[in-house]
C-alpha cells in the first residue's frame, strides 16, 4: 500500500472502477472493497501516517487512534452490509455513490488535519445526495435538494470555523477544543447540523424516507455517526451538549409515535438515539466516551437492520406505510423475524448489543450524579420501546388480517440482515469481547442480576401498557397523514417569504429597467428634436450671431469680475 | 402463496392473543417480584445509585408512566400538527 494512504481512499478510489464492471464481477468487487479496507485499517495499527508539508502547514493524511478505529470499523461493516443488501440494484450510480460516501466517512474519521477532515466532510454530503436523487421522483428530488443545501451549509460553516481557528492558533491538527471562540461555535454548529441537533434535525426525517430502498440503509449509517465522532473528538466534556442531548432524546419520540411511514418512524427514533450519544460526549468521562463509541456502533447495527427490514417491505409491497400494510409476516416471515430482532436490540433486551452499550452511557450519567439527565435518557429508552420496539413489528409486520401475498425478501437482503443480526446478538452475548476495541480500558459487568431484572421491568411494563392502550383504543391510530415538524417553518412561511422577496426584487429590478429605458428614451427624443432634421441646434446660423453671443458673454464676465 | 392465504396462523386466533396478554401480565409480575423480595433480603441485593431506584419496581412504574406520557403527548400534539399526506406537494 502507498505510505500513509487513508483507508477510506480504498473505497473512494475503488468506486471509480465500478462503472467498468457488471454482473457477478461487480457484486464480488463492491463487497471486496470494504473487506480490504477493514483489513488495511487493522493492519496499520494505531498511529499517524503520511505527513505532507503544504504552504507551511503539516497535513496528516491518516491518524488512527482507538476512538477513530471503532468508528472506522463499524463504517466498514455497515458499508459491506449495505452493499450486500443493495446487490439487486443494477444502477452503477448508486454503487458509486455508496462507496464514495462510505469511503469519505471513513477517511474523515481517520483524518489527522482539519483540511482533510473538511474535504471528506463535504464529500460525504455531495455523494450521499445521489442516494436520494436515485429514487428519481419529484418528492425525492426536492428532498434531495433540501438535504444538499443543509449538508453543504454544514460544510461551509466548518470551513469558516477552520479558517478562523487556523488564523488564530496556527494549528491545523484535529484536536480537542474549548467552546468559546467564534471558530469553536462554527465547528459546533457544523457538527450539530449533521448530528441532527434539535431544530437542525429535519433533514433526517425529510430525506431518509425519500431515498432508495438500499440508499436509506446506507444514509442512516454514516453522516450522523461521523458527526458524533467529530463531537467526541473536539468537544468531549462540553456541558452544553448535556442539555442539547437531553432535548434530543425526548423531542423526536412523539413524532415517531405518530408517524405512519415505517422508515420515517425509524428516522425519528434514530434521532432520539443520537441524543444518548450527544449526552455521552457531554459527560466526557472515559466510561461515557466508551459508551458513545459502543452505542454508535450498536446504533448503526440496529438502525441499518430496521431500515433493511422496512426497506424490504417497501421493495416487495411498494409501500412502507402502516395504513397500507397488512399481515406482512405471513408472506415475509424471515424479514419479520429480522424486524423483531432489530426491535429487541433497540429496546436493549438482555442478550442484545444495546443492553450493553446503552448502559455504559446511563452508568456514566449516574457516576456523575446527573440524575435528571439519567431520567431523561430512561424516558427515551421507554419511548423507543413504544415507537420502534413495539410499533414497528406490531403495526408494520404483525397486523391482523389476510396474507398480503408478497414474496419474501431477496436472498442477499436476508443475508445482509442476518449478518447484522448475528453481530448485534453476538455483542449482546459477549460484551466483554466487544469492549476490547473501545477507546479506553474498561472494567464493566453488563450482566448483573439487578441490571437484567430492571431492564426487563422497563420492557415488559412498557409492553403491557402499550398492549392495553392498543386494546382500549387509546393509542394514536395510524393515519395516512403527515405530522408537521420544525421544517414547516422553512418549507412554508420561509419559502413563501423567499418567493415573495424574490418577486419583489424582480419587480424592483423590472421597474428600474423600465425607468432607465424611459430616461434614455427621453434623451433620445430630445436629442432628435434638437439635433435632427430642422432641430434648433442642427439649423445653420450666420457667423455674426455666434460673434454676438461671444461678445455678450465677454461683456457679462467683465461686468461680474470688475 | 395460495396455500398461505387459507392457512390460519397462531396469531389469527383470538384466544392466543388473550394468552399473550395474560403472559405479559404474568411476566410483569415476575420481573417486579425480585424488587419486593429484595426488601426482605431474599434473592438479591439491589445497588441503587439514586433515591428513586429504592422504590420497588421503580423501572416498571417509570416505564408504564413514561409510555402513557409518550402516548398522551403524541395524541395531544397530533391534533394540532396533523395535515394531509400531500400537504407539501
Amino acid at each position: 500500500m502507498i505510505e500513509g494512504l487513508n483507508p477510506g481512499l480504498i473505497l473512494i478510489l475503488g468506486a471509480l472502477l465500478v462503472p467498468f464492471t457488471s454482473g457477478f464481477i461487480r457484486n464480488i468487487y463492491v463487497l471486496a472493497l470494504p473487506i480490504i479496507g477493514l483489513y488495511y485499517t487493522w493492519s496499520l495499527g494505531l498511529g499517524s501516517f503520511g505527513h505532507v508539508e503544504i504552504l507551511g502547514h503539516t497535513l496528516i493524511l491518516t491518524k488512527i487512534d482507538a476512538l477513530a478505529r471503532v468508528f472506522g470499523t463499524i463504517f466498514h461493516i455497515a458499508a459491506f452490509a449495505g452493499l450486500l443488501y443493495g446487490l439487486h440494484v443494477k444502477d452503477p450510480q448508486q454503487h458509486v455513490a455508496t462507496l464514495i460516501y462510505a469511503g469519505a466517512a471513513i477517511a474523515a474519521v481517520f483524518s489527522g488535519d482539519l483540511v482533510s477532515l473538511f474535504s471528506y466532510w463535504e464529500l460525504t454530503a455531495i455523494s450521499s445526495a445521489f442516494l436520494i436523487f436515485a429514487s428519481r421522483n419529484e418528492r425525492a428530488f426536492n428532498a434531495g435538494m433540501r438535504y444538499l443545501i443543509i449538508q453543504v451549509t454544514s460544510g461551509v460553516l466548518l470551513l469558516a470555523g477552520i479558517a478562523l481557528y487556523v488564523a488564530q492558533s496556527g494549528n491545523m491538527d484535529v484536536a480537542p477544543m474549548e467552546l468559546g471562540s467564534a471558530a469553536s461555535w462554527l465547528f459546533l454548529i457544523a457538527f450539530g447540523i449533521k448530528t441532527a441537533f434539535p431544530l437542525l434535525h429535519n433533514w433526517v426525517q425529510d430525506a431518509y424516507p425519500q431515498a432508495t430502498v438500499s440508499g436509506t440503509v446506507i444514509l442512516s449509517a454514516f453522516t450522523t455517526k461521523l458527526a458524533v465522532y467529530a463531537l467526541a473528538r473536539f468537544f468531549a466534556g462540553e456541558d452544553i451538549l448535556l442539555w442539547i442531548g437531553a432535548i434530543m432524546v425526548i423531542f423526536p419520540v412523539f413524532h415517531a409515535t405518530l408517524e405512519n411511514d415505517l422508515r420515517r418512524t425509524v428516522a425519528y427514533s434514530m434521532n432520539s438515539q443520537q441524543g444518548f450519544m450527544v449526552i455521552g460526549v457531554g459527560i466526557g468521562t472515559e466510561l461515557a466516551l466508551n459508551g458513545v463509541a459502543a452505542h454508535a456502533t450498536v446504533s448503526i447495527l440496529y438502525t441499518c437492520l430496521l431500515f433493511m427490514a422496512t426497506g424490504a417491505v417497501l421493495y416487495r409491497a411498494g409501500t412502507a406505510k402502516i395504513t397500507d400494510l397488512g399481515a406482512v409476516y405471513k408472506s415475509m416471515p424471515l424479514t419479520a423475524m429480522f424486524a423483531v430482532i432489530g426491535s429487541l436490540v433497540i429496546m436493549a433486551f438482555p442478550l442484545t448489543a444495546a443492553f450493553a452499550s446503552k448502559s455504559l452511557i446511563l452508568s456514566a450519567a449516574l457516576d456523575g450524579k446527573m440524575v435528571i439527565l439519567w431520567l431523561a435518557m430512561l424516558f427515551g429508552a421507554v419511548a423507543v420501546i413504544d415507537n420502534v420496539g413495539l410499533k414497528i413489528p406490531l403495526f408494520g409486520f404483525f397486523k391482523p388480517g389476510e396474507d398480503m401475498g408478497l414474496q419474501e425478501a431477496p436472498k442477499h437482503m436476508l443475508l445482509a440482515m442476518g449478518v447484522l443480526s448475528v453481530l448485534a446478538i453476538g455483542i449482546g452475548i459477549f460484551p466483554s469481547a466487544f469492549f476490547q476495541i473501545l477507546p479506553y480500558p474498561i472494567e464493566y459487568h453488563v450482566y448483573t442480576a439487578s441490571h437484567v431484572v430492571t431492564q426487563l421491568q422497563l420492557i415488559i411494563f412498557a409492553a403491557l401498557v402499550f398492549v392495553c392502550c392498543v386494546k382500549f383504543n387509546m393509542y394514536p391510530k395510524p393515519q395516512d397523514t403527515l405530522t408537521l415538524d420544525f421544517d414547516w417553518f422553512y418549507r412554508k412561511p420561509l419559502k413563501k417569504f423567499a418567493i415573495n422577496l424574490g418577486l419583489l426584487i424582480n419587480a424592483g429590478y423590472l421597474g428600474f429597467l423600465r425607468m432607465s429605458q424611459a430616461v434614455i428614451g427621453w434623451f433620445i427624443t430630445k436629442a432628435r428634436e434638437t439635433h435632427g432634421g430642422q432641430g434648433l441646434l442642427s439649423r445653420t446660423a450666420a457667423s455674426g450671431v455666434a460673434v454676438s453671443i461671444v461678445m455678450l458673454l465677454f461683456g457679462v464676465t467683465l461686468l461680474l469680475v470688475y | 402463496m395460495s396455500e398461505n392465504m387459507k392457512k390460519t396462523y397462531w396469531l389469527d386466533k383470538a384466544e392466543n392473543k388473550k394468552k399473550i396478554f395474560i403472559g405479559l401480565i404474568i411476566a410483569a409480575i415476575l420481573v417486579a417480584l425480585p424488587d419486593f423480595l429484595s426488601l426482605l433480603g431474599i434473592l438479591y441485593e439491589t445497588h441503587p445509585y439514586t433515591k428513586v431506584e429504592e422504590i420497588p419496581a421503580f423501572y416498571g412504574i417509570y416505564a408504564a408512566l413514561g409510555l402513557l406520557v409518550v402516548i398522551s403527548v403524541a395524541g395531544f400534539i397530533g391534533r394540532f400538527l396533523t395535515v394531509k399526506e400531500d400537504y407539501y406537494d
